[in-house]
């Protein structure tokens, strides 16, 4: 019973291979000529695919007229491909570099135009979902913590997308103001709660500062530009300060650095989850807005070639 | 390895001495595949039909000047086969030919210089 069972599975899987070897094989070997010679220039691929592809067609066609079965022929074509792999790959290779550089140029080129759009767009979005997760979570609801994570988002999505576009050089001034203000807030009220003022040097401090903080914020406006020009290095001092300004007021009210590192281990997993998420968004966000363009220039090639029809 | 100008691989050797060949029989013109059946035909290299080695070594000679080539005219037909590219010899592969065999040492030749006592 079993004998007959795989004698009748053996002829069935015969009848199979059969009847479909020869079409897979020579579609098998098509795709590959067809992917080895997409590297090349147009009309040594076009060359190569024509001479290739007639070959394959006058093979069979000589070998059904000496009736060889179909089973038979795919073997040879195999055969005829696998002898010559190494010269296809060897063939192709110097095209490789470049048309790799010419991708690379070509998709550099449409990522300095998606830049903005994407970064503005995964920005908004982790804003938002940052902002809904924080109001979600009660323990988390401090005003340091909501105001430092927006602070992140946005810097990061200046950083992200092109900078020197006006819109985004005017929020980084906004945002700018913004923490200068929040952080002589901060300074004002240590000063009251625990008596600075009654200190020298910072009454010194003081009142070089305050004067300076408005002068830059508003009058003088290159200053500011040269400032937003510059802007990797005013990150770097804001963070500086910001870092120092902390460490500082957490000796001075907690008596320790502890609370502060414990707060930064916070920022440091927040900071990577956004990273992520702000990754993923942005990608999807590129993608789009990719998508978008095709899909835009795919319609409107709709819509020309209609119209020709339509003339 | 980098090779001489002028000198000829296996596959391009083999390749114009069946060109010459159907050329001597009165075929002037040949595809890849008339090339390679012949070439397998003979048995001593069937190595040298792989798709990628053939038209390589086709589009070798071409560059080197000893063949020429041209699509071959089709109708428009909608079940027309692939156009086939035709190859023909220019007159130039003889001199080549024989610098190539003059240049190589048969085996036995260079066995009785280095063993003389071999034979």
């Amino acid at each position: 019973m079993v004998a007959v069972k795989l004698l009748v599975l053996s002829a069935v899987i015969t009848i199979v291979i059969g009847a479909f070897i020869l079409p897979v094989v020579k579609a098998l070997i098509m795709a590959w000529v067809r992917f080895y010679t997409s590297f090349a220039p147009p009309d040594r691929r076009e060359r190569r695919r024509a001479d290739v592809f007639g070959d394959i067609y006058e093979q069979i066609r000589d070998c059904l007229k000496e009736n060889y079965k179909p089973s038979e022929i795919a073997p040879k074509l195999v055969i005829r491909w696998a002898l010559g792999f190494f010269n296809d790959v060897s063939w192709c290779a110097p095209f490789i570099p470049v048309l790799v550089a010419d991708k690379v140029a070509g998709w550099s080129d449409k990522l300095r135009h998606l830049r903005v759009p994407a970064a503005i767009i995964a920005g908004v979005a982790t804003l938002g979902l940052m902002n809904y997760s924080l109001f979600r979570s009660p323990r988390h609801q401090t005003l340091g913590t909501w105001l430092t994570a927006n602070v992140v988002i946005v810097a990061f999505t200046l950083l992200v997308s092109n900078l020197k576009h006006p819109v985004a050089v005017r929020i980084l001034s906004a945002w700018m103001g913004i923490g200068v203000g929040v952080m002589m807030g901060v300074i004002l009220w240590l000063s009251i709660h625990l008596h600075l003022y009654t200190i020298p040097w910072f009454q010194v401090f003081s009142l070089g500062i305050l004067p300076v903080i408005p002068f830059i914020q508003v009058v003088d406006k290159p200053w500011r530009d040269d400032l937003t020009a510059i802007r990797r290095l005013s990150f770097v001092v804001c963070w500086g300060l910001a870092i120092a300004a902390s460490l500082a007021g957490s000796q001075i009210i907690a008596g320790s650095m502890m609370p502060m590192f414990s707060l930064w281990e916070a920022m440091v997993l927040f900071a990577g989850v956004m990273f992520i998420v702000y990754g993923a968004i942005a990608f999807a966000a590129y993608l789009l807005c990719l998508l978008g363009i095709r899909g835009s220039a795919g319609g409107l090639r709709l819509v020309a070639s209609g119209i020709r029809r339509l003339r | 390895m980098k090779r001489k100008p002028g000198d000829l691989v296996p596959a391009e050797r083999a390749i114009l001495e069946v060109a010459m060949e159907l050329q001597s029989q009165g075929l002037a013109e040949f595809h890849g595949y008339q090339v390679a059946k012949l070439i397998d035909s003979r048995r001593e290299k069937p190595y040298l039909t792989g798709y990628g080695t053939l038209y390589r070594a086709l589009e070798r000679l071409e560059e080197l000047g000893f063949l020429t080539s041209q699509w071959e005219e089709t109708d428009n037909s909608a079940n027309k086969p692939p156009r086939r590219r035709f190859y023909r010899l220019t007159g130039k592969p003889a001199p080549a030919l024989l610098k190539t065999s003059q240049d190589i040492e048969p085996a036995n030749q260079v066995l009785e210089r280095i063993l003389p006592w071999s034979q």
